[in-house]
C-alpha cells in the first residue's frame, strides 16, 4: 500500500509501488478518455436523448432532479468548466503517478487527488454496479481488478484525509 | 366614477403576487446519498466547502447516510447553483430545488 504521511514542515508526502503506478496511470487514462466522451459531438450537452456512459452521468449528474429544461440549461452552461477541471484533476494525479520516488503535495494540492481518486471510484463503481450501500461489487472474475482498484483507491482517500 | 379594476388586471395582480411569493421562496442544496463516497470524505467536504464545524459537518453527513439526503444550504437560486456546481466538482451528488411554499 502506498506511503502517505505527514513531512517535518505540514505537507504530505505520497510514494507509490511500481504496481501502484501503473495502476494509477491506467485508471487515470481510463477517467481522461471518458471525460472526453462528454464533449463529442457539438451539443451532446444539449440534447439529453442522446445516451450517455452511465459512468458519465454519474460524474455530470443533473442538477435539477424533477426539471430536465433546468437541468439541461444549467449542463449546457456549466458542463464544459466542470470537465476541464475533473480532467486537470485527473492529470495531476497521473503525473504523480509516473514520478518515481515521494511526491510532496501542500494542503491546496492534495484537493485535486482527492477530487480525482472520487471520480475514479463513481466511475469504477458504476462498472460494479455498486448501487446500495451494503453494495461490495460484482464478483466476476473480469471485473477483479477493478474491484481491487475500487478498494484501494478508498483506502488511499482515507489516508489522505486523515493526514490532512 | 369608473371601474378600476378589471378581472384582467386582477389576473395580473394575483400572478404578480404569485411570482413574488415565488421569488421570495428560498432554494436548497440538497446532497443525496451515495454507495461510493466515504463517510470521511463527505465530512471533509462539508468542512472544507460550506466552512462547516466538525460536529455540523459529521450530523449532515450523517442526515445524507441515513435519510438517504439532506439540505445543505438555502438561498437563492444563484447561489444554490453555485453550491450544486461545487459540489459536482468534489464529485458529490447534490441537486437544487424551490422549498414547498
Amino acid at each position: 500500500m502506498a506511503h502517505i504521511k505527514t513531512t517535518y514542515d505540514g505537507r504530505v508526502s505520497a510514494e507509490f509501488d511500481p504496481i501502484e503506478r501503473d495502476m494509477l496511470a491506467q485508471l487515470t487514462n481510463e477517467l481522461i478518455d471518458l471525460l472526453t466522451q462528454a464533449d463529442a459531438g457539438p451539443d451532446a450537452a444539449a440534447d439529453p436523448s442522446l445516451p450517455r456512459d452511465p459512468a458519465l452521468e454519474r460524474l455530470l449528474p443533473d442538477a435539477y432532479r424533477d426539471d430536465a429544461e433546468s437541468a439541461a440549461e444549467f449542463r449546457r452552461f456549466t458542463e464544459d468548466d466542470l470537465v476541464a477541471l475533473k480532467t486537470g484533476n485527473a492529470l495531476a494525479l497521473a503525473r504523480a503517478a509516473a514520478a518515481s520516488g515521494p511526491v510532496i503535495l501542500d494542503e491546496r494540492e492534495v484537493l485535486p487527488w482527492l477530487r480525482a481518486i472520487t471520480d475514479l471510484r463513481l466511475a469504477l463503481a458504476t462498472r460494479l454496479g455498486i448501487e446500495t450501500d451494503e453494495d461490495e461489487g460484482s464478483n466476476d472474475p473480469e471485473l477483479a481488478p477493478a474491484k481491487a482498484a475500487y478498494w484501494w483507491l478508498g483506502e488511499l482517500q482515507e489516508r489522505l484525509i486523515r493526514v490532512l | 366614477m369608473a371601474q378600476i379594476s378589471s378581472p384582467d388586471v386582477d389576473q395580473e395582480l394575483e400572478q404578480l403576487l404569485q411570482d413574488q411569493t415565488r421569488r421570495g421562496t428560498p432554494w436548497r442544496t440538497i446532497v443525496w446519498n451515495d454507495p461510493v463516497n466515504l463517510m470521511s470524505y463527505v465530512v471533509y467536504v462539508f468542512r472544507s466547502y460550506f466552512g462547516f464545524e466538525e460536529d455540523k459537518a459529521t450530523r449532515l453527513m450523517l442526515a445524507v447516510h441515513r435519510e438517504g439526503k439532506a439540505i445543505v444550504a438555502q438561498g437563492t437560486r444563484e447561489e444554490m447553483e453555485r453550491h450544486v456546481q461545487a459540489m459536482h466538482e468534489y464529485g458529490l451528488w447534490a441537486t437544487l430545488d424551490r422549498a414547498e411554499l
